[in-house]
């Protein structure tokens, strides 16, 4: 349905969209003109980049749902993209179906069949005045880094919870782990960056379709101890926050409770949750943190290196290196050329192996 | 009785027919109706002297490869138990590569219907994925589009040749003993017919595990008579890798296997730029072999 809804979009998008097929390179960063480029996932799903940290939204007849509003640098450019977004939504006249699966796609189409066929918000707009964009639903916070969350006041306030029985509240409602409320209390967090519903278990479903599918929660305790997957199961779409960022090195927060085995553990809830297409790619699409949109096989090489460098780490410190001497004996020269500088990564790998009481590394 | 009008008639049309060129013809022009370019689809078998001991080399075997330090480390570290590893057991060889793990090709077409213009050949080998090769001018996409085993690839024609350029690559293996590519790697091949043999040479350049560009070439013959076979892939055992098989720096006790069993002077057998030129023969003379 996206599909459909994202040709609809204004032009401005449009020229954004095909904007993003020619640019050879893109230079993350928090200038609050930034240049959000919105590459379509799959279904309802796509991914927003160019702010300091990867967005992805789900939009259709429901409202708009959030995984992570970004800096607050960006929160009016984010706020203006994500209402563009909501715009195009509106502007496809496709209804609700019970349908689900690809069945439901008539040959050739893009997303669910409606009678109504395509038409674009101009064209409606000659016949009719269009209709205001789709509300901000809900948001989900992955982690605790405000390069992801710090646009959360800003973007909940402009959007909306319905409560029923014809009364909404102002502010869409935000989630994220218990350890996530937890670690922002602790920090005397501003209340309009926290979770207004948080969850405490190893998943948690939302109660009810969202645009026309499941979406379903996953807690890692991964670079710090409240970070969130989320699972877009018809778009088969997992964002997955900081827990996996190609680009770079894991940053893990030892002092918010981030560990590499939870690192491991989080990319490998990914790679379990995930489908390959074929011969190990493609299938489940994996929306990272920061960097490319990935697959399964992304993932489990990603992987593979925070293992690699866990065990080197490990070694060196069984010999008795002290961290200045892990650091020179460059465990990670293999790996610098595509992840970046890796002091910080090495320094929270030891502090995280050396803590008294670890027992759960190899 | 003739007109003077029919005579005239007959007296043009006769000698084109003789020349044996038709009335439609002539009300339509004369054109060239074919353009000279190179037709690189159809049945293509590998000749086995492009493939061979590169597809099952020993460890530590890093000759010929402008291999640098953080590649050799990389290579060092590999354990060949990690083919075992479900997530990846099914990829493919990597794409611009594929030429040179056998199994034959197969190369279509796909040409605008409407303007008959050649939009892209596809590409497929044993164990890959269909290949794209555009032709119709798109761009590159930008780095955060996803990265594929095939990569990205774009063509032009240069005179018969023609030049792809692939980028977006997963990282994956150069060698199967764990020499590996960067995702950061771009391949530029170049593809040239003579009567039923196709040539293609591939030069690789990767920032993160390459001293210099690495060259290789390959033939094929067109093979009219076969067809290239769907061959699937099924992991077998299906779930997470519960561990990544690999040796930590300086353990692993393999390395020097492949040199000891040729006698080469280690240092040869492990790579680097200036291993491939002839004048490291005047090195070699003085090294000494390993045991």
């Amino acid at each position: 349905m996206i599909a459909r809804s994202l040709a609809v979009l204004p032009t401005a998008t449009l020229i954004g969209v095909a904007g993003t097929l020619v640019t050879a390179s893109l230079t993350y960063g928090q200038d609050a003109d930034a240049d959000l480029r919105v590459l379509p996932v799959r279904g309802n799903v796509v991914m927003i980049v160019g702010a300091a940290s990867n967005l992805t939204v789900s939009v259709g007849v429901d409202g708009v749902f959030l995984v992570d509003p970004g800096s607050a640098a960006l929160a009016d450019t984010v706020l203006a993209k994500v209402r563009e977004i909501g715009l195009g939504a509106v502007g496809a006249p496709a209804r609700m179906t019970t349908c689900v699966g690809p069945q439901c796609y008539a040959p050739g189409s893009a997303g669910p069949y409606t009678p109504y066929g395509w038409a674009n918000p101009a064209y409606n707009a000659v016949i009719s005045s269009p209709a205001p964009a789709r509300p901000i639903r809900w948001i989900v916070q992955t982690t605790f880094d405000r390069d992801h969350i710090g646009a959360t006041g800003k973007l909940a306030a402009a959007g909306r919870t319905f409560l029923g029985l014809g009364k909404a509240d102002p502010g869409a409602t935000v989630f994220g782990h218990e350890n996530l409320l937890r670690r922002m209390g602790q920090l005397n967090a501003p209340p309009d960056l926290r979770p207004t519903e948080t969850y405490d278990r190893e998943t948690y479903k939302l109660s009810q379709y969202v645009n026309g599918e499941g979406i379903q929660l996953y807690h890692a305790a991964a670079v710090t101890d409240g970070d969130t997957l989320v699972h877009f199961r018809f778009s088969d779409v997992i964002s997955a926050g900081d827990v996996y960022a190609p680009d770079r090195y894991p940053a893990i927060d030892v002092d918010k409770g981030g560990s590499v085995q939870g690192v491991i553990d989080g990319l490998n809830t990914i790679i379990d949750v995930a489908f390959p297409e074929y011969r190990s790619q493609g299938g489940t699409m994996i929306v990272p943190g920061h960097g490319r949109l990935s697959d399964t096989a992304d993932v489990a090489i990603y992987r593979n290196m925070v293992v690699i460098v866990r065990d080197r780490v490990l070694d060196l410190i069984a010999q008795g290196k002290s961290l200045e001497q892990i650091k020179a004996a460059r465990p990670t020269l293999d790996f610098d050329g595509m992840y970046g500088s890796p002091g910080p990564f090495i320094e929270a790998v030891y502090r995280d192996l050396t803590r008294v009481g670890r027992t759960d590394h190899r | 009785m003739f007109s003077a009008t029919l005579v005239r008639t007959i007296a043009v049309v006769c000698p084109l027919v003789a020349l044996g060129i038709s009335a439609e013809g002539l009300a339509q022009g004369s054109y060239t109706a074919f353009v000279q370019t190179t037709d690189f689809s159809g049945e293509w078998a590998e000749i086995n002297h492009g493939v061979g001991p590169y597809s099952t080399p020993l460890q530590g075997d890093y000759t010929g490869l402008p291999l640098n330090g953080a590649a050799r480390m990389r290579a060092d570290s590999h354990d060949p138990a990690d083919w075992s590893i479900p997530e990846l057991q099914c990829r493919p060889h990597p794409g611009p590569f594929n030429w040179f793990y056998g199994g034959g090709a197969h190369i279509t077409k796909e040409v605008d219907p409407a303007s008959r213009e050649l939009v892209a050949y596809h590409m497929q080998f044993l164990r890959s994925q269909d290949r794209a090769i555009y032709l119709d001018g798109r761009p590159h996409p930008p780095e955060w589009a996803p990265h594929t085993w095939e990569g990205f690839s774009t063509a032009r024609f240069d005179g018969l040749m023609l030049v792809v350029t692939t980028t977006h690559l997963k990282e994956s293996y150069l060698r199967s003993n764990g020499v590996m590519f960067s995702d950061k790697s771009r391949v530029t091949e170049y593809l040239t017919v003579d009567g039923d043999l196709l040539t293609i040479t591939a030069i690789l350049e990767d920032p993160v595990y390459l001293e210099e560009p690495y060259i290789r070439s390959v033939t094929y013959r067109r093979e009219p008579y076969k067809e290239l076979q769907y061959f699937p892939c099924t992991v077998s055992v299906e779930n997470v890798a519960p561990g990544v098989p690999h040796f930590l720096p300086g353990k692993n006790p393999y390395l020097n296997e492949f040199a000891e069993k040729l006698g080469l002077p280690l240092d040869a057998a492990r790579g680097g730029a200036e291993t491939t030129y002839p004048e490291y023969r005047k090195t070699l003379k003085t090294a000494k072999p390993s045991k």
